[in-house]
């Protein structure tokens, strides 16, 4: 029986390398593993969307690239905001299974050397949290695209109106929130204090986290302590440590959201489930998977269940 | 036949004691309360909240803007409606307060006032919806407020700009102003000696 000498990484993807131009003309290009050896042809395409953790990715180029090593380019133009949203991944398809690589977005492009700089500090601070300061906890990426409420939202503005509703959580999107990811976070404890003010009472627990800058977030992102339950709800996203401009670890407000707010029945399943489940590359892919660190990532990225850093 | 009519053998408080700042607080939470229990008074369907003056049910908070006690309960529960009591300026009506009276202890002046009820929810079309409701219900019953509480005038005047508030999460309200007026009349009974006023003057002859 033959002996396999290494575990294999669980994404034949090494790294995508996108070269962002903001009116159209983005070229994505990536490496695979050398370890990698299913037999041909591959099949690539280049799917886009404005959200990691999106459930609806569009098709780059419409006819699958055969056996390229790797550069397509989009000549649509795909932002327009000023966080520049648009997340790349790549889909394989050889003869023995299809293969989707983490979502990259376009934030800037590293060397080698930097990239595996990058890769070194965010394993040492994921152990950091691990091994000594960090809270275990969850990270519920807001929708901000998809489809909108069909309960809740204005007729004509389209906006939300109840921040009760059970179907959006008051994001204007159905089903509000992304299935959730873990990540560590090391906090200072919020002072607690009611205070009477022109907004009536109030009890504005603010916490200050250090936390790895991937997943990607973004404010009014949630995260859940997950041994107490609290929610909070993601402030203010300070870089503190970056290579070339590209976050890898960050500050973050976080705000306590009081008991009664809806989000606390947000439950860690994925509602889209049933919808997606003929399209398995799809659902396996609506958890955020870290961009910059494929060669050891090793999420499980099961439906369902909460993806763990080992 | 027509049902006999019960009268309520607790008369209200406001029978016999004067309007205060602190009731006419009273008076805005308890018609916001009232309307806000039942969804079927609204106006406007899409607003999903009741009030219920157990916290554990309730679904909406309407209380005046500082109170303390039992607002812990419910610390940043929203959407809200805060009831805040805005300036008080006492008008003359005459000179020396005297107004429609030949009596010489008897005095009058108008007490015009405003309250603010600030509308917060997480949601701008939210809290634009809440405030109209709101405010579209004192508008409409004004002229019953006034005559039933004794009100000189009572008026549903504005409904603000939405603004942003920062809390747990960024957090939108709406104010709405409504001023009213009423008559504040007393005596002056002198206590003093019946003979302090009476002029002893000599007279010459």
């Amino acid at each position: 029986m033959p002996t396999i000498p290494y575990k294999l990484p669980t994404s034949p993807f090494k790294r995508l390398i996108i070269n962002n131009a903001v009116i159209g003309g983005t070229s994505i290009s990536w490496e695979l593993q050398s370890q990698f050896c299913d037999p041909g042809p591959y099949e690539f395409t280049v799917q886009q969307a404005n959200d990691p953790a999106s459930d609806n990715w569009e098709d780059v180029n419409n006819t699958p690239a055969t056996d390229v090593y790797a550069i397509i380019l989009d000549t649509v133009r795909r932002i327009y905001d000023s966080e520049f949203r648009s997340f790349y991944r790549v889909k394989l398809e050889s003869e023995k299974g299809t293969y989707i690589s983490d979502p990259a977005p376009v934030t800037g492009v590293w060397s080698k050397k930097d990239w595996l700089t990058a890769r070194q500090i965010i394993k040492k601070e994921r152990l950091r949290f691990q091994k000594y300061v960090g809270k275990y906890g969850y990270l519920w990426k807001k929708r901000i695209f998809g489809e909108t409420c069909t309960d809740c939202t204005d007729f004509v503005t389209q906006e939300a109106t109840n921040s009760n509703c059970s179907l959006c959580f008051s994001t204007g999107k159905k089903y509000g929130y992304y299935p959730p990811v873990a990540i560590y976070a090391d906090m200072i404890q919020p002072v607690s204090l009611n205070s009477v003010s022109g907004k009536g009472m109030h009890n504005d627990m603010t916490a200050t986290a250090r936390m790895v800058a991937y997943p990607y977030m973004e404010t009014e992102d949630i995260w859940v302590d997950v041994s107490s339950d609290r929610r909070y709800y993601v402030g203010a996203i300070q870089p503190i440590a970056s290579i070339r401009g590209i976050p890898i670890v960050n500050q973050v407000e976080l705000r306590l959201a009081p008991s009664t707010d809806k989000i606390y029945e947000l439950d860690a399943t994925d509602p889209y489930q049933g919808e997606l489940s003929s399209s398995s590359s799809n659902s396996s892919s609506s958890l955020y998977i870290d961009p910059s660190l494929s060669t050891n990532s090793i999420w499980v990225s099961e439906q369902g269940n909460i993806p763990i850093w080992p | 036949m027509a049902d006999p009519q019960i009268i309520n053998p607790n008369p209200s408080p406001l029978c016999n004691s004067p309007l205060t700042p602190q009731t006419i607080n009273g008076i805005m939470v308890k018609l916001l309360q009232r309307y806000f229990s039942d969804s079927n008074n609204y106006l406007n369907q899409e607003i999903k909240y009741t009030w219920n003056s157990d916290f554990k049910i309730t679904t909406i908070v309407i209380e005046p803007m500082n109170k303390w006690e039992d607002t812990a309960k419910t610390t940043g529960q929203r959407p809200a409606l805060m009831v805040k009591r805005g300036p008080y300026k006492f008008e003359k009506l005459g000179i020396n307060n005297k107004y429609m009276s030949m009596m010489k202890d008897r005095f009058e002046t108008a007490v015009v006032g405003s309250s603010q009820i600030l509308c917060i929810g997480q949601r701008n079309a939210e809290v634009e919806n809440l405030a109209a409701e709101a405010a579209y219900y004192l508008k409409h019953f004004e002229s019953v407020i006034r005559q039933d509480l004794k009100f000189a005038a009572f008026e549903a005047q504005d409904i603000g700009p939405c603004e942003v508030m920062k809390e747990s999460k960024e957090h939108f309200y709406v104010p709405i102003t409504i001023s009213y007026a009423y008559l504040m009349s007393w005596y002056i009974n002198p206590e003093s000696l019946i003979w302090k006023a009476t002029s002893i003057i000599p007279t010459v002859e």
